[in-house]
């Protein structure tokens, strides 16, 4: 309610008086209704800017395709990172930057690795299908999951059936109808993506008492999930990516891109760090997630 | 796979089953006619509140979007309340900011009631409402003799 905090005249001595009251009622009520179709309407031309010119997957490009992004930034550290990212790095898929970029690109990103390995020979192809039959147990049994934590069966159905059928569908799919299929807009992806928030959202509960002690300004984690983590759009902070990747038990790799100069490699991450291979990389840039495809992954 | 649009009048046909089956005392909803994107609700205040004994129409529009984007929901018969405006727009935080598909019509219904109980003081809509709730015996005076001015001009 914060937003709307700043335009609700605050009770006042004057407004003891009834009728004042309710005058100042009815202004602040108008007042509140215009501001929320402002924000509506701007936050609608943006959306609808983003969905023209960038699709929810992008194609595969080579990552120095990224450097006239930087041309004449002051912080060298970019052009640097685009360099070195390009000597390990042999691609780039950007990911439309809609709020959902994380879920998004670590999703494409898992189930196209996965999609690779099954469409190998020999011993790829058989820890490609271990991997998505291990996936497919853990969405399964999250829904049993999500209800005892008090979810409803009738808001996470349709979800995770989707997310099921899609992996249930992934060992006879063409590489590029995964493509395809994360492209339609309103299509059955965008359901596997919002339900990965419930699959984080049901990790942080349940794990409340370790992940609270990283949120500076919260004590419930039920407010947080619900403000943060649950609505489409919402973009994702550290401690949701450590709640889906540790949810899941899926390392992810993330190259930190920010500016800042650096010795060596450009910094980055695995979550959850416990030494196993990541299973997908991801590029960050300030508030913004792509997948990375290293050299060996070819 | 189903097109967007199936996929919404599903869950609302799914919600609508639980609403009728769960049979809640203090809250039910229904379809208008034969558009299922439009139902009203019914919902009655709870035991020892200022609104025990009364009850509230409420419109639900659905968009096409639903459930990634909320329902609208307003007040139909007039509801004198800190959240609640004269037009009867509501304000609450799991219909605007923290919407997300994880709520349902019987969530939101749930919580409306929650709201009428317990409402929101520190950003009211009705200032007049939000200023009288420290005093309950006034409040709820207050709130009847409203409630059958509605009653009387609906």
């Amino acid at each position: 309610m914060s937003e709307e905090k700043d335009t609700t005249a605050p009770p006042t001595a004057a407004d003891a008086a009834s009728s004042t009251g309710e005058a100042a009622a009815a202004d602040s009520s108008v007042d509140l209704a215009k501001q929320n179709e402002q924000t509506v309407e701007q936050q609608n031309a943006i959306n609808a800017t983003i969905k023209a010119t960038q699709p929810k997957v992008g194609a595969k490009e080579e990552v120095d395709a990224l450097l006239p992004e930087y041309e004449g930034n002051p912080k060298p550290g970019f052009r640097k990172g685009v360099q070195d990212l390009g000597k390990r790095y042999s691609a780039l898929r950007r990911v439309r930057g809609d709020g959902n970029c994380f879920y998004r690109s670590f999703l494409f990103g898992y189930l196209e690795r996965l999609l690779q390995g099954i469409k190998s020979v020999g011993d790829a192809n058989t820890k490609a299908m271990l991997e998505l039959s291990r996936l497919r147990q853990v969405v399964h049994d999250s829904k049993a999951a999500l209800i005892a934590l008090g979810y409803e069966e009738v808001a996470l159905d349709d979800f995770w059936q989707t997310f099921l059928q899609e992996l249930d569908a992934l060992p006879n799919m063409e590489m590029g109808q995964l493509e395809i299929n994360f492209r339609e807009e309103a299509g059955p992806c965008e359901y596997i993506v919002w339900y990965c928030r419930m699959l984080t959202s049901g990790f942080l509960k349940l794990n409340a008492d370790r992940f609270l002690p990283f949120l500076e300004h919260t004590v419930d984690m039920q407010d947080f999930c619900q403000r943060e983590v649950e609505p489409m759009g919402k973009e994702c902070e550290q401690i949701q990516i450590m709640g889906l990747c540790e949810h899941l038990n899926t390392p992810v790799k993330i190259e930190y891109l920010d500016g800042q100069d650096f010795s060596g490699q450009l910094g980055s991450i695995t979550l959850p760090d416990t030494g196993a291979e990541a299973m997908v990389t991801l590029l960050y840039r300030p508030g913004h997630y792509d997948v990375l495809y290293p050299m060996t992954n070819q | 796979m189903a097109s967007a649009g199936g996929d919404v009048t599903r869950r609302l046909q799914q919600e609508l089953m639980g609403i009728m089956m769960g049979a809640d005392p203090g809250a039910s909803a229904f379809p208008n006619d034969d558009n299922l994107f439009e139902w009203t609700a019914t919902l009655c205040g709870s035991e020892d509140t200022a609104y025990e004994g009364l009850t509230y129409k409420l419109k639900l529009v659905f968009p096409d979007t639903y459930p990634y984007k909320a329902p609208l929901i307003t007040f139909e018969t007039p509801c004198f309340h800190p959240n609640v405006d004269e037009h009867g727009n509501i304000c609450l935080d799991i219909l605007k900011e923290k919407w997300s598909s994880a709520f349902s019509v019987s969530t939101i219904l749930q919580s409306l009631r929650s709201l009428l109980a317990d409402p929101n003081n520190e950003s009211p809509l009705n200032t007049e409402a939000a200023q009288l709730w420290a005093d309950q015996d006034k409040y709820r005076q207050v709130c009847k003799q409203k409630y059958q001015e509605g009653a009387g001009e609906a």
